[in-house]
């Protein structure tokens, strides 16, 4: 998977948030994000998911413009800004019914999934009695369940424990090494130089190399 | 896919409960504040759903307005207002046109619902109150038909607004000038019964405008989302 980002701008009404980038991601690399609150990064990040669309430049995944395609990123998971689950489901419930979708996994590997980012005792605890730590752990496992090429991660260890994110850290290393895309955005920069292979500033709309 | 519908459906049923009673009180009483009135009417079952506009009386208007922006609010809420609850989880996982099927299948659910509850309630209604009124089941799909329709087109609107594009509007509305042309020369030509009878008609537009939604809402789902956070 080869991801290209060429003379991407994005602004909302006439507020340039990401002006003129041109960066490229490729498989078995971690890559970090660093900027302060409101540099763009989350818009970088949705630009990326395909949830938003450029207003200029394009977008490609292994060369496929994702703008005209009409498509979202394939095989792509990510956990931006907030984990969103339905709140009257238990953590489970709401991994299984977004694995029902596509059906690639068993009841064995969710919980698989969620022993790793050390939910198992809270599983069939209510989303809406989580803590904010737990909600970021069911958003976590949420990325990693179904073995994406492409992950990404807005402040991923926001409210978690040290020992949770350590575990999680090592869980993301494992996943570089299946060849995969993992792209992090935080504003601390300690998450990301422990992590990443190439790190980037996004300060004013702009993104480069750190 | 069903995923999307029963999550929608819920988001609807719990987060606009509050709308939905005041629809069902203020449709149900209708039919007794025009008896207190003594404004009863022969069509009296179509006003009381939106289905005629009838200038006769202010308490018609309303009532004709009241049930257009009932279904328009509903139908944006279905598309608008859900966003927020783990649909960047759903997005990745599903592809634009399953989504927008799911927004169709949803809509036409909840019309279906709603509008049979108050078909038989309403039935119930005017017979308590001897009102004698001719509906019948295909009064009730046309009902149904109508509010889908109307809920299509406001998104179909919506989309136009959003996409902010001049020629895509003008595309729009070049492709709706070619249906009602042809509607009324080709297909009459092909089989003049059809257009006689307003209940196919009122089918042929559904079918018609489904394409257009499907069309435009694919396009522009991404820039409704957009916008929704």
């Amino acid at each position: 998977m080869k991801i290209e980002f060429k003379n991407v701008n994005k602004k909302f009404k006439k507020t340039p948030i990401l002006k003129n980038v041109n960066l490229e991601f490729e498989n078995g690399k971690i890559y970090g994000l660093i900027g302060r609150n409101g540099s763009g990064k989350s818009v970088f990040l949705k630009l990326l998911c395909g949830f938003y669309e450029p207003t200029e430049g394009q977008i490609y995944f292994d060369n496929v413009d994702l703008k005209k395609s009409g498509l979202f990123p394939p095989s792509t998971r990510s956990l931006i800004e907030k984990p969103n689950f339905l709140p009257y489901l238990t953590g489970f419930e709401n991994l299984k019914l977004l694995a029902n979708i596509q059906k690639k996994i068993s009841d064995e590997q969710i919980i698989e999934v969620l022993n790793k980012v050390n939910l198992t005792n809270d599983i069939n605890k209510k989303y809406c009695e989580y803590s904010l730590g737990m909600k970021q752990k069911l958003g976590i496992a949420q990325v990693l369940m179904e073995d994406p090429e492409v992950i990404i991660l807005d402040e991923p260890f926001n409210g978690i424990e040290d020992e949770t994110a350590k575990k999680i850290r090592k869980i993301l290393l494992e996943e570089k090494e299946k060849n995969k895309i993992i792209i992090i955005a935080s504003h601390i920069k300690e998450d990301i130089e422990e992590l990443a292979d190439i790190v980037f500033k996004v300060d004013n709309g702009e993104i480069l190399e750190a | 896919m069903h995923f999307l519908i029963i999550n929608d459906l819920k988001y609807i049923f719990f987060k606009r409960k509050n709308w939905i009673i005041l629809y069902l009180i203020i449709v149900l009483l209708f039919p007794i504040f025009c008896k207190i009135n003594n404004i009863i009417k022969d069509d009296i079952f179509f006003i009381n759903n939106g289905l005629k506009f009838d200038n006769s009386s202010f308490l018609f208007i309303i009532m004709y307005i009241f049930n257009i922006i009932f279904y328009i609010f509903i139908y944006l809420s279905i598309h608008l207002g859900n966003l927020k609850i783990g649909v960047d989880n759903i997005f990745l996982r599903i592809n634009k046109f399953k989504i927008v099927i799911s927004k169709i299948i949803t809509c036409s659910v909840f019309t279906l619902l709603i509008s049979t509850f108050v078909f038989i309630v309403l039935n119930i209604i005017y017979n308590i109150l001897n009102i004698n009124i001719n509906s019948s089941f295909i009064v009730f799909i046309i009902f149904n038909i109508f509010n889908i329709l109307i809920g299509m087109l406001s998104i179909i609107a919506l989309s136009v607004v959003l996409y902010g594009n001049k020629k895509y509007i003008l595309f729009l509305l070049l492709i709706y000038m070619i249906y009602y042309i042809s509607r009324k020369n080709i297909l009459f030509f092909i089989n003049p019964y059809l257009f006689e009878n307003n209940f196919i008609d009122l089918i042929f537009f559904l079918i018609f405008n489904t394409i257009i939604y499907i069309i435009v809402l694919k396009k522009s789902i991404v820039k409704i989302f957009e916008r929704s956070f």
